[in-house]
């Protein structure tokens, strides 16, 4: 539920869904990859047909033409038998190819199978697969194929196959570890549900999402292998005498870098080149598999910009609206920001109006994706990259904060304003004891030594009432449950005694025991120490608990504002009421809940007009057309709806 | 803590038992007779039959491997095929030049690596960033041996700042040591450095997008103290596994690298006994390898537990 | 209860002193350590109707669940669906039961395949209970789109092109395939938004008027699940502790536990929000829940229960009758105050006067 990130987990669209894009296409579409996987075409043809189009025979002595340079004659020179480079390059491909493909089918067909079975059955066989894995995985490829030679004789036909037997082991890992993650996710138990038998949930289920993954290792370790080739004919153990072999060659060429040091690059080359295309390959094909649209992929269409300059907005309507310019402590005017793609920018928060006062509480109340935490980040000007206030001002007690220096902003977070997030775990640092996350604040804005910080750390847990202070501050987070942890989350934010609290959903991923526990405190602790808060939640039941005046967002506009109650009990705009009656605690038990059709729109395919109409019953002609405005239509009651006057919504609730 | 390195300890002698095994019987694995090897021309059935007794290959398998074993403890890997000399004079001669080898390369690998890829992350999709990118995926392309002649042809042959190959031991000369060893060092090291690199960059872009970041950030931290203390402290705990990966990595290329610079070590000597199948030097060596490799991915473990807590209090 | 015969009719899935624990192996097979995830738990779901679960997390309703759908062993009680008995053993579970179980579970990203299309999801059942192929399952599958309120182009759609709501929809659609006359629905609306949670439960009422299909409800949230159910199970720490009709579970808890549930559920109505606020810090401690690996002799709830008395620690209490349906399972019932089957907030106006 948080708006942070823009990576598209919703729908691209609905109805005007776009055809996808094939693989073909989407890979055709990087140049990069595109380009490696013709060279590797090309080496694999010219592996083919090598005596064809090779100019030269490669073995063809001429020792009057030894160490000759590049010409037209000899493209890449002649070596010091007056062999010809070009065409033994072209020879050597076929060592390379067919070392490579070797030992990359032997380690698939051992590898996967055993990774497979591993992963999905467990327990003791999987503990012994492993076992004897970990001993193979820490050699080295090279000493692997070496000793291959030293028991088996030179030659690459044991050597690959050795070299194919300690790949496996990386396929057998790899291969395991995604079983495993895959096997935990409830499509494999839906199957098991289904009755689907093992082996096709195996084959058919699992196995095509190890794909990408198992495309991808297999380019780098293909490059691996030809290294280790590369090598082994390079110290004379590899490819026989008589054929040319690019590591063989580029092992000669040193012992006459005197008379002809170019002899160095053509091999080296080949083989650089050659890894070089498979990781590139491999890279591409894992952008495409990754299946990850991201909000910069998205072509915007054009907005239509016809704001109306925030910052030119009368001062009463602000004050009406989101609370006054004079008593704030913390007003917002006219913010937005945007982020950048790749046709454009689209918005994401629009001129949003807001002022808390001393020992209020505000609700900003909304679904996911209607900016609400981009709202609280804007405040902290901490919005996630690529993103940027594009205009509008947060005053702090009057104080632009816009406008301050990195470090009188510094200055300001976690000292004047500080933040309480969703998910406690997540925001402390796994590495790091409680205490030390809660002392450095204080260390930092008070100036406080390390003995003075403790004391109040142990001070703040009493507050959140975390038992046992000293003892918890010199644990880490995973030690804590999650109540306990959004204890000293909140204890942390208290730390330098805020004049505004931001909580961003602080109750939402907790147990509904624990989140009434959790707002009581925070209400407590509001009462105490008489901050300002910012309550952001999706949940209006929360919002009624703990704020005082809510402002209700819906696609980055705010659509409401008034007091909590007003908010609930008298719901002017379509939006608030549809959420109200979506909350079965509101609804009879007899009657159905308010079917609100289609979803959120994401920022890029925000509608003209109202950016609710689509969704909204009571939408006419009119709500298609301009840009609504926040109207007052009661004191200290905005409504962004052309309807708000015809009491629409008659007596619903 | 305690429990985590108990566990790591027997699970590395057990590997490492294993492996001894597995080294022991690669004598058995050779088509024929190893004695046919040793006798060449002279292997008549007669010999060949004298020999294996007197090798003791006629006890069953566990006896030979029991006596391997304790001899191998002794520091005794029997003589060579070719010379006769014993393995242990060369493995005890030559040991120190790899390790040091090793060392140093390692050394290079990791922090050149931790440098370019926590620089990298800072700015993602800057100049530096693309570049950095760019260099990696070409460092993991080359070939170490190429990268280890076209720096010595650069170095050593044009510009004469480095011998082009050889050796001076540290007892000799330190100076010379050190710039005979400066090109082997970098030619092995490059290449990991640039694995490393990329997961460094990898692990602290995904790092520093976390919550707990932002929530630092949040507290008004500055900068830099976020990303030392939250950024590369977490990273660190992934990448301490591709270190791990990394020292089989350049143990492997060490065998060559020392070829390309015709460094005295251990890479060296496997080499031309492989090409010799000269095995008692081969098993030794592996032997060796191996306890190293083994010896490092504890010590990789242990740090893997000491840095996350999560896996301390087990 | 009384009329035995009416409710064997009626009963489509009955569960029987049902016992699950998770087991730590070592190497040779030999058990470490065991977890009761689920202890002597027995209701009930009729034919057409809704069971609701809901508990705290890691009390053990998800465990049921997977139990029901015979996804993990049991240790003892007896799962019988229709009359029949469901094997122990999970290898021996007829077909005939998985056609008629199906689920729909809580995270709509991980319970579609991510490498197959709508369309495959969906017909997968089908072919593989119903062994309908080719023109004919592309049909059904259309129809099974339409059923959930979503148009035919879907069945080109990879999960990953849908929204969250979508994809509840198609993993319903993938439940109804096989024509089920239970869908065992895990926590089938916490991860989605509001207005997206108020669709999928519409979709859910609508489609047991429409098919007669009994639904187990599992879910963290007390409202969602009186909204939807017809009876209602309380869990705590795998125990049981209220069963009976929703309304008189919702309206009227027997169970301190149930009650401080209730309690905790904020609603946008200051008076009754104040009145729920004062109940629970008057009467219930504000403490983390006891471990699931350890838990304390006795009641689950007694660390929290500010009504706790002595034989609270000592043994669990059995269950009991109550006022207007249901059991409880709480010493107040049948000691202390011998509440027998009246609602708690007849103690908390006592308590008041």
């Amino acid at each position: 539920m948080s708006d942070t990130s823009l990576t598209i987990s919703q729908s691209i669209a609905d109805e005007d869904f776009l055809e996808r894009p094939s693989f073909w296409r989407r890979f055709s579409s990087q140049t990069v990859p595109m380009i490696a996987m013709i060279f590797l075409v090309i080496l694999i043809l010219t592996a083919i047909l090598a005596p064809w189009i090779a100019p030269k025979d490669p073995l063809e002595q001429d020792l009057l033409e030894v160490f000759l340079g590049p010409s037209w004659e000899h493209l890449l020179g002649t070596d010091n038998y007056g062999r010809d480079v070009f065409s033994r390059i072209i020879f050597g491909s076929r060592v390379t190819v067919q070392a490579g493909l070797q030992a990359v089918c032997f380690a698939i067909i051992l590898g996967v199978p055993l990774g497979l079975i591993a992963g999905y059955v467990g327990g003791r066989t999987d503990k012994i697969i492993m076992w004897i894995n970990d001993i193979f995985f820490i050699l080295p490829a090279l000493l692997i194929a070496l000793t291959a030679i030293a028991v088996m004789g030179p030659g690459l036909t044991y050597a690959m196959a050795a070299v194919g037997f300690g790949m496996a082991t990386r396929y057998i890992r790899l291969t395991r570890g995604v079983v495993l993650v895959e096997r935990e996710k409830t499509y494999v138990e839906s199957a098991k549900v289904t009755g689907i038998q093992t082996p096709i949930i195996l084959f058919r289920h699992i196995l095509p999402n190890i794909f990408s993954p198992l495309v991808v290792q297999t380019s780098l370790l293909f490059g691996i292998v030809i290294l280790v080739e590369a090598a082994l004919s390079f110290v004379g153990a590899g490819a026989p005498v008589g054929q040319p072999s690019w590591g063989r060659m580029l092992s000669e060429s040193r012992y006459w870098i005197s008379q002809q040091p170019f002899l160095v690059i053509p091999p080296g080359l080949a083989i650089t080149f050659t890894v070089l295309a498979l990781n590139l390959f491999g890279d591409g094909l894992r952008d495409v598999m990754g299946r990850k649209i991201t909000a910069t992929d998205i072509k915007v269409q054009k907005q239509k910009r016809s704001r109306s300059d925030a910052a030119e907005l009368p001062d009463e309507i602000n004050e009406k609206s989101g609370g006054s310019g004079a008593d704030s402590i913390l007003s917002i005017r006219g913010l937005e920001v945007k982020f950048p793609s790749i046709s454009g920018e689209f918005t994401v928060l629009d001129n949003i109006n807001l002022g808390i006062r001393k020992g209020e509480t505000l609700g900003l109340i909304g679904e996911s994706g209607s900016g609400k935490s981009m709202t609280a980040w804007a405040v902290m000007n901490l919005v996630p990259f690529p993103g940027k206030i594009t205009n509008g001002t947060v005053r702090l007690e009057g104080r632009n904060l816009n406008e301050l220096t990195r470090k009188q902003m510094r200055s300001i977070r976690g000292n004047k304003i500080a933040m309480v997030f969703q998910d406690p775990l997540s925001a402390l640092d796994p590495v790091m004891t409680i205490g030390r996350q809660i002392c450095k604040p204080l260390k930092i804005h008070k100036n406080m030594t390390k003995r003075q910080a403790r004391e109040r750390a142990v001070e703040l847990l009493n507050l959140v009432r975390v038992p046992e202070p000293h003892r918890r501050l010199d644990e880490y987070p995973h030690q804590f449950s999650g109540g306990m942890a959004q204890r000293a989350v909140i204890a942390r934010a208290l730390a330098c005694n805020p004049d505004v609290l931001i909580a961003d959903e602080p109750t939402t991923a907790l147990d509904v025991s624990i989140q009434g526990q959790v707002l009581e405190l925070m209400q407590d602790i509001q009462e105490k120490l008489g901050m300002a808060m910012l309550f952001i939640t999706h949940n209006l039941g929360v919002a009624a608990d703990v704020c005082h005046r809510g402002a209700v967002m819906y696609a980055g506009q705010i659509v409401e504002t008034g007091k909590i109650d007003d908010l609930i009990e008298n719901p002017k705009h379509p939006y608030t009421a549809a959420l109200l009656m979506a909350m079965p605690e509101n609804v009879q038990k007899i009657n159905r809940l308010a079917d609100i059709k289609g979803q959120v729109p994401l920022p890029w395919a925000w509608p003209q007009g109202c950016r609710f109409h689509p969704r909204c019953e009571y939408a006419t002609d009119q709500c298609t057309k301009d840009n609504i405005e926040l109207r007052e239509i009661a004191p200290n009651h905005t409504v962004r709806c052309v309807r708000s006057t015809e009491n629409i919504l008659g007596e619903r609730l | 803590m305690i429990r985590l390195i108990l566990t790591r300890l027997i699970s590395s002698v057990g590997i490492f038992i294993a492996l001894s095994i597995l080294i022991f019987l690669l004598m058995y694995l050779v088509p024929g007779s190893v004695a046919v090897i040793i006798l060449d021309d002279a292997a008549t059935p007669e010999n060949i039959a004298k020999l294996e007794a007197e090798l003791g290959l006629d006890d069953p398998l566990p006896t030979q491997y029991a006596r391997w074993i304790v001899n191998v403890s002794k520091g005794d890997f029997g003589t060579s095929f070719l010379n006769g000399r014993p393995v242990r004079d060369d493995i005890i001669e030559k040991f120190p030049v790899t390790l040091w080898l090793l060392i140093g390369a390692l050394v290079i690998a990791v922090v050149f690596g931790l440098s370019v890829g926590i620089l990298a992350s800072l700015k993602p999709g800057s100049l530096l960033d693309r570049s950095s990118v760019l260099l990696v995926t070409l460092g993991i392309s080359i070939p170490n041996f190429w990268l280890a002649v076209l720096l010595s042809m650069l170095f050593a042959v044009k510009l004469g700042w480095l011998p082009v190959f050889g050796y001076t031991p540290i007892t000799e000369d330190p100076i010379l040591w050190f710039k005979s060893m400066l090109l082997p060092w970098f030619s092995l090291g490059i290449v990991s450095s640039t694995l490393i690199a990329r997961q460094m960059r990898g692990a602290m872009i995904e790092v520093l997008n976390t919550d707990y970041v932002r929530a630092a950030r949040a507290s008004g931290i500055p900068e830099h103290w976020v990303v030392i203390s939250n950024g590369i402290k977490n990273a660190m705990i992934p990448v301490i596994t591709v270190i791990g990966f990394q020292v089989p990595v350049i143990i492997g290329g060490s065998l060559i690298i020392e070829l390309v610079f015709a460094t005295p070590g251990l890479g060296s000597l496997t080499i031309q006994s492989v090409l010799d199948q000269d095995l008692p030097i081969v098993q030794a060596v592996l032997m060796v390898m191996a306890s190293l490799v083994i010896l490092t991915n504890l010590v990789i473990d242990i740090s893997y537990g000491w840095l996350n807590p999560k896996m301390r209090v087990l | 209860m009384n009329d035995k015969t009416n409710s064997m009719n009626n009963t489509l899935l009955q569960v029987s002193n049902l016992q699950v624990s998770y087991k730590s192996k070592n190497f040779f097979g030999q058990i470490r350590y065991r977890v009761r995830a689920v202890n002597d738990i027995s209701f009930e779901i009729g034919k057409g109707k809704t069971f609701g679960l809901v508990g705290e997390s890691g009390s053990g309703k998800t465990t049921v669940g997977k139990a029901i759908l015979r996804l993990i062993e049991i240790d003892g009680g007896a799962v019988s669906f229709d009359g029949m008995v469901a094997p122990h053993s999970i290898q021996k579970v007829p077909l005939e039961f998985k056609r008629n179980v199906q689920s729909v579970f809580q995270d709509p990203y991980s319970s579609l395949n991510p490498s197959h299309l709508a369309g495959d999801i969906i017909g997968e059942p089908i072919t593989r209970h119903l062994k309908i192929r080719g023109s004919e399952r592309q049909t059904m599958v259309a129809d099974l789109l339409k059923k959930v309120g979503l148009s035919g182009i879907y069945a080109h759609r990879y999960p990953y092109e849908l929204s969250g709501g979508q994809r509840q929809r198609i993993a319903i659609a993938r439940a109804l395939a096989s024509n089920p006359r239970l869908i065992v629905c895990d926590e089938p609306v916490s991860a989605l938004d509001v207005s997206t949670q108020a669709q999928v439960i519409n979709l859910l009422e609508d489609l047991q008027e429409e098919l007669l299909v009994s639904y187990l409800f599992i879910a963290h949230d007390l409202a969602v699940v009186r909204h939807i159910s017809h009876d209602i199970g309380v869990v705590n720490l795998g125990w049981l502790v209220e069963v009976g009709p929703s309304d008189r579970v919702y309206e009227q808890p027997s169970h301190p536990y149930t009650e401080m549930l209730l309690a905790s559920i904020p609603v946008p109505n200051a008076v009754e929000q104040r009145r729920r606020r004062t109940l629970r810090q008057s009467l219930y401690i504000d403490a983390d829940l006891p471990s699931p690996v350890n838990p304390p002799p006795g009641c689950p709830f007694q660390t929290r229960c500010t009504l706790s008395m002595d034989i609270c620690r000592e043994e669990m209490p059995e269950a009991t009758p109550v006022n207007g349906g249901g059991v409880v399972r709480c010493h107040l019932h049948t000691s202390g105050p011998k509440l027998e089957g009246r609602p708690v907030a007849v103690l908390h106006d006592n308590l008041a006067k």
